[in-house]
C-alpha cells in the first residue's frame, strides 16, 4: 500500500487546525484565561509605560539644571542661606557663575492649594515663553508685583475670580500683597510650571516672608563636567553645614525614582506576579478529565507523542502571545490616549493644582520584549508537562480516566 | 476559510497593530520636541528640577531637593501620610559629597 505523502508544511497547518479548534471547543475556559492574561499584562505594561513616560520627562529637562545646588542644612532641615558664602564660592577656580535663588510655597486655604513662588527677573523671560494677559483696564500697584503663572493655577484662580489680580495674605500680616497676573505659561509646559507664580525677586521676599540678605539656595554653573564633582567636595570641606546636589545626583534620582523600590511598582508588579503564578499552578497541576481522555483517543487513532504536544504548545501558545498583544496595545491605549484614568490619581494624590497626562510615549521593545518572554514561556512549559505525562501513559488508561 | 489562516491573520493583525502603536509613538516624539526645546529653556532660566505632578507636600513636588528625613519630620514618629508618596521611591543621595573628619583619640 501506498504511504500518503504529505509535505512538512501542510503537517504543520494541519496540526494548527486541530489546536485551534480544540480551543474553540472549549471556549468559556480559554475565553476567561485569556481575558485573565490580558488584564495582568495591561496592567504590567501600564506601569512600564506610564513610569518609562515619567522618567523620559524628567530626563528630557535634566541638562539644563544647575551644575550644583547648594542648600543649607540645620538640624537635618533646609534653611535660608545667607549671601555671604557667595563671593567665595564665586572665587573657586572653575565656577563660572553663582546665583543666589528666591523660592518656597504659598499655601492658598481657601482652594487648599500648595503655590510654588520664583522669584527672577520677568523681564529676561522671552515672548515665546508665555502669554502675555491684556491686564491695561488693571492697574498695578507695584511692577515688583506683576507675575507669570502656570496654566494650573490660573486655571485656579478663575473659580474665586482672582484671575487678574491675587490677594497674598497671612493672618500675622499687617498688609496684604496684591499681584497683578500678567501672563500665564503655555499649556506644553505645564508639567514643568503648572503651580509656578513667577515674580520679581522683591515681590517674592515679601510675599515668602525670607530676610533681607538671604535666599533659598544657591545655583553654581560649571563649564567643565568633569569638574563638578571635585568642586562639590571643596564646597562641602569648605563649608560643612552646606549641602551640595550636584546635576548628576538630581539625575541618579530621575532614574530610581520609579524603580522597584516606588510602592506603586512594587505592589502592582507582585499582584501581577501573583495571580500569573495562581494560573501557572493551575495549568501545570494536571490536566481535566476530558482533556486526559482527548489525548487517549489521538494517541489511540496513532498520534505520536510529539505531535500531541505539539497541539498543546500551540493552545498554550495562541492564547499567551494574543493575550501579549492585546495587553501591550490596550495599556498604550489607557496610558497615552486616555492618559491613564484613575492611575494618575495615585502620583496626584491630594493635589489642588496638578497637570494634564500628556507624556511622551515611552515604547521600548527591549521591555516589550521582556514581558513576551515572562509570560508565554512560563505558561507554555507549564502546559506541556502535564500533557507529556497523559501522553506516555498507555492510551487505553487515559481514556477510561484510570488514575 | 482554514483555522491556520485565521490564525495567521489574526498574528498579522497583532504585528500590525503593534506596528502602529509604535508609529504612533515616534510620531508624538517628533511632534513633541519643539515642546521639550521650549521646557529646556524654560527650565534654564528658572533652574527649579522635577515635575508639577504632585503639590501636596514639598518634598513630593520637589523630590530630588528633598532629604530621605523630609516625609517623616512633622513630629517624632511620624509616617509619611501623603498618598503620593506611595508611588516614589527614596530619594538616591548616595554620592552627594559628605566630608567625614576624623580625630585622633586622646590617649589618658
Amino acid at each position: 500500500m501506498e504511504k500518503l505523502k504529505v509535505n512538512w508544511l501542510d503537517k504543520k497547518l494541519n496540526v494548527i487546525d486541530f489546536a485551534f479548534q480544540s480551543l474553540l471547543r472549549h471556549k468559556t475556559k480559554n475565553g476567561l484565561i485569556f481575558l485573565i492574561f490580558l488584564v495582568i499584562i495591561s496592567i504590567i505594561s501600564s506601569i512600564f509605560f506610564i513610569t518609562g513616560s515619567l522618567t523620559k520627562e524628567l530626563m528630557s529637562t535634566s541638562k539644563s539644571l544647575p551644575d550644583i545646588t547648594i542648600q543649607k542644612i540645620q538640624g537635618g532641615r533646609q534653611v535660608v542661606i545667607e549671601d555671604s558664602y557667595l563671593s567665595s564660592i564665586e572665587k573657586m577656580p572653575g565656577v563660572e557663575s553663582v546665583e543666589p535663588r528666591l523660592w518656597g510655597y504659598f499655601y492658598f486655604n481657601e482652594l487648599k492649594a500648595n503655590f510654588t513662588i520664583y522669584g527672577m527677573d520677568l523681564n529676561t523671560l522671552e515672548a515665546d515663553e508665555y502669554t502675555k494677559i491684556d491686564q491695561q483696564q488693571v492697574q498695578s500697584p507695584n511692577p515688583d508685583y506683576d507675575m507669570i503663572v502656570g496654566t494650573g493655577v490660573y486655571r485656579l484662580l478663575k473659580e474665586v475670580f482672582m484671575e487678574q489680580n491675587f490677594i497674598f495674605n497671612q493672618s500675622n500680616w499687617e498688609q496684604e500683597i496684591a499681584c497683578r497676573i500678567i501672563g500665564t505659561f503655555k499649556a506644553e509646559t505645564q508639567l514643568q510650571t503648572n503651580d509656578l507664580m513667577i515674580m520679581q525677586v522683591e515681590g517674592a521676599r515679601k510675599v515668602l516672608e525670607i530676610p533681607e540678605s538671604t535666599y533659598t539656595d544657591f545655583a553654581v554653573y560649571i563649564p567643565n563636567p568633569e569638574e563638578v564633582q571635585n568642586i562639590a567636595i571643596k564646597i562641602n570641606r569648605l563649608y560643612p553645614e552646606l549641602r551640595t546636589v550636584t546635576k548628576k545626583n538630581i539625575e541618579t534620582t530621575y532614574r530610581s525614582v520609579f524603580n522597584w523600590r516606588s510602592g506603586f511598582v512594587l505592589s502592582g508588579l507582585l499582584i501581577s506576579i501573583l495571580a500569573f503564578l495562581v494560573i501557572i499552578w493551575d495549568k501545570a497541576s494536571g490536566l481535566g478529565n476530558e482533556e486526559k481522555k482527548e489525548i487517549g483517543i489521538l494517541k489511540a487513532i496513532g498520534w505520536d507523542t510529539d505531535m500531541v504536544l505539539s497541539v498543546k504548545l500551540y493552545e498554550g501558545f495562541f492564547i499567551s502571545s494574543f493575550a501579549c498583544f492585546g495587553g501591550i496595545i490596550s495599556a498604550y491605549i489607557f496610558v497615552y490616549i486616555f492618559k491613564a484614568p484613575g492611575l494618575k490619581h495615585i502620583f496626584i494624590g491630594w493635589s489642588s493644582v496638578y497637570p494634564d497626562f500628556d507624556l511622551i510615549p515611552f515604547f521600548d521593545f527591549n521591555y516589550l520584549l521582556l514581558i513576551f518572554i515572562l509570560t508565554v514561556i512560563p505558561y507554555c512549559t507549564a502546559i506541556l508537562f502535564p500533557a507529556w505525562k497523559v501522553a506516555i501513559t498507555d492510551p487505553d488508561v487515559a481514556m477510561r480516566n484510570i488514575n | 476559510m482554514r483555522y491556520s489562516n485565521t490564525v495567521f491573520i489574526a498574528f498579522l493583525l497583532s504585528f500590525l497593530l503593534i506596528g502602529i502603536v509604535y508609529q504612533h509613538s515616534q510620531y508624538r516624539i517628533e511632534e513633541i520636541q519643539p515642546v521639550i526645546d521650549v521646557r529646556l529653556k524654560i527650565t534654564r532660566k528658572i533652574g527649579l528640577p522635577d515635575l508639577a505632578i504632585t503639590t501636596a507636600a514639598r518634598y513630593l513636588r520637589h523630590y530630588s531637593l528633598g532629604d530621605i528625613n523630609t516625609p517623616f519630620q512633622d513630629y517624632p514618629a511620624s509616617l509619611d501620610h501623603f498618598p503620593a508618596g506611595f508611588a516614589y521611591s527614596v530619594p538616591n543621595f548616595e554620592n552627594i559629597p559628605v566630608i567625614f573628619r576624623l580625630h585622633p583619640r586622646s590617649s589618658n
